[in-house]
């Protein structure tokens, strides 16, 4: 048998650990720490990490050029730390009801349905950001639901792929109609954003995601720990106590909730949610409850890293987040899709 | 053995249970008691609506006409969570990725028992060990599913459903993919199961094996109950051809009745 410790906290809480799992963990926050000093250094005015130290603890002797630098970029870090983790494990709660590995938000058409809602909303209703979220949320969750339901009908892995693809694209050409309706500056200002891009990510932004993955990431990984019964099927999840319909119902929420946020601060980051569960998959197999925080750190590191590779390697050219990863996502896409065929 | 006899008042009973899918009748009027003890092989054609029957037992359809109690209560009247606490239910497919560890698969047979932050307590690894070593899987805790035969993978599901440590045991074609020693395995444990006081309903195709292991056989055709009873009363020849329609010459070998196609005879 595997070796594991036991969490244990009074009578209500008793959560066996693998060692190996959190050993993962440790190596994968060490690795995030390390990436975010890295990102907090890099770009086109270099930081001295003692310089960073001092601003990190905010000594008094920070000095005047190094503090307006670190504004502009704790905030996209930030964004990149825990959007990554959110829009990954939005990812991997769709892989989980729909019993797909092929599963995104991206892919799903689910950040496009938030994307939509929050276009219309700007644009038509000149709505202010924080009520965007919600708007987002609601498209978000609407057109999950429309394209699991559709899919459930035809009951094939690559139908729901398929019905993802063409709800989000009808949601895309929806919202470059809007797009194109504005001026050359605002067109230019969400076509960054559509392709997913942190340049624009500001300290508002920032705290409201952050207070977002506040509440719903902790939900999220204990939420995955009863999940667990759906990878049975429906059938034999009821019959050892489950409740599948409602257990899926709650997820999808929970996973258009997690992207919603994401969305309108960032912009949609296709295929994150596919490469950081698969990843994770194959390093802690299928167990939610351990797959569902790799998934989240590894979705964090991938983001962080895409955002400071895109902003430092190609100077002068910015190349945003979501490109990069599309192009990495492509080629899990491919693995991933070649994987589960020979798995069935 | 005193496995024949009928004990105690019924755990589970069938009134009157009709139920279709979208107008076509699938059950028409089942009316069914089970015991606790008691093993009872549900047997008939492909179709006959017997893995039906189990569903709407288990509360996963809900009849059209009639009742499913446990106890005195409906089973629809039970939380999913409660109901699994009193009855488990072996499907009759696997779904399961090929990357869940076999230890993981066997310990969701406690999913009904554990609490939103409390799992693995040590009433919980007692009863998935037993169950781990009566399936006799204690060694593959550790594997991958997409690593196992199809026998072994069976025995994995089976232990997760002996873990579940319910009265009520619905194994829906529980010998599938197994070979020869593993079916006669499953079925003793099955019986064995039944003796400990649970009650165990098994769809099985197999009608010598229903007859070897079985208290009791409930032969199906057409969504109706055509036979109730000891194998020897229910696995007549001419209920045989009544239900599946080809003549047979019946064996009796010990307990078990062996059917024979009188075509192959001649």
């Amino acid at each position: 048998m595997r070796r594991e410790i036991t969490l244990r906290l009074g009578r209500t809480v008793h959560l066996p650990i693998g060692l190996r799992f959190a050993a993962l963990i440790a190596t994968l926050l060490i690795l995030l720490v390390a990436t975010s000093l890295a990102a907090l250094q890099l770009g086109s005015t270099p930081v001295s990490t003692a310089d960073i130290v001092r601003w990190l603890l905010s000594l008094e002797t920070a000095d005047a050029e190094t503090a307006p630098i670190m504004d502009l970029r704790w905030p996209r870090i930030v964004a990149a730390l825990l959007g990554g983790a959110m829009v990954a494990a939005s990812g991997y709660l769709l892989q989980v009801v729909a019993r797909n590995g092929l599963a995104d938000p991206g892919l799903l058409g689910i950040s496009q349905g938030s994307m939509a809602a929050i276009v219309i909303g700007a644009a038509v209703f000149g709505l202010a950001p924080s009520a965007l979220v919600w708007l987002g949320l609601a498209g978000g969750f609407a057109t999950a639901l429309l394209v699991t339901t559709l899919a459930y009908r035809l009951s094939s892995a690559t139908g729901l792929i398929l019905i993802g693809l063409a709800v989000g694209i009808v949601l895309s050409a929806a919202i470059e109609i809007v797009m194109v309706q504005g001026g050359i500056l605002q067109f230019a200002r969400w076509l960054a954003w559509s392709h997913g891009s942190l340049t624009a990510v500001s300290a508002t932004n920032a705290g409201m995601v952050t207070l977002w993955a506040a509440v719903l990431l902790p939900v999220c990984l204990i939420a995955s720990g009863q999940a667990m019964p759906l990878l049975l099927g429906h059938e034999q999840a009821a019959g050892i106590g489950a409740s599948p319909k409602k257990l899926s119902l709650l997820l999808t929420l929970l996973a258009a909730m997690l992207v919603a946020p994401v969305v309108a601060s960032v912009g949609p980051i296709s295929f994150l949610g596919l490469i950081a569960a698969h990843v994770a998959r194959r390093l802690v197999g299928e167990s939610p409850g351990e797959v569902m925080p790799v998934t989240m750190l590894i979705g964090a590191l991938i983001l962080i890293s895409a955002d400071t590779a895109g902003r430092t390697l190609f100077l002068p050219v910015i190349v945003p987040a979501g490109i990069l990863i599309s192009i990495a996502g492509v080629l899990t896409f491919l693995i991933a899709a070649r994987l589960s065929r020979s798995h069935r | 053995m005193t496995s024949h006899e009928k004990k105690g008042e019924p755990v589970l009973a069938l009134k009157d249970l009709s139920f279709g899918y979208g107008g076509s009748a699938v059950l028409e009027s089942v009316s069914l008691d089970f015991r606790p003890g008691e093993f009872v092989a549900i047997v008939g054609p492909n179709g006959c609506g017997k893995s039906t029957l189990l569903k709407v037992i288990a509360g996963l359809l809900t009849p059209d006409q009639g009742s499913v109690l446990l106890g005195d209560r409906p089973v629809g009247s039970f939380s999913r969570k409660t109901l699994a606490l009193h009855m488990a239910m072996l499907a009759q497919t696997n779904e399961a990725p090929d990357g869940m560890l076999v230890a993981d698969l066997v310990g969701m047979g406690r999913y009904a028992h554990e609490g939103w932050l409390s799992r693995g307590t040590a009433q919980d690894r007692a009863h998935i060990e037993t169950a781990m070593q009566t399936m006799e899987i204690a060694d593959l805790a550790g594997r991958r599913i997409g690593e196992l035969s199809g026998g072994q993978l069976q025995r994995c599901r089976m232990a997760m459903t002996l873990a579940q440590d319910a009265r009520v045991l619905l194994l829906d074609e529980p010998t599938n993919h197994l070979d020869l020693k593993y079916q006669y395995a499953l079925l003793d444990i099955a019986r064995r199961q039944a003796m400990a006081g649970r009650s165990v309903i098994a769809v099985l195709h197999d009608l010598t094996l229903a007859s070897l292991y079985a208290d009791r056989i409930v032969l199906m055709s057409d969504g109706r109950v055509v036979a109730d009873g000891a194998p020897a009363d229910v696995l007549t020849p001419a209920h045989i051809s009544a239900v599946y329609g080809i003549g047979t010459v019946a064996m009796p070998f010990g307990r078990a009745i062996v059917h024979l196609p009188e075509s192959a005879l001649e």
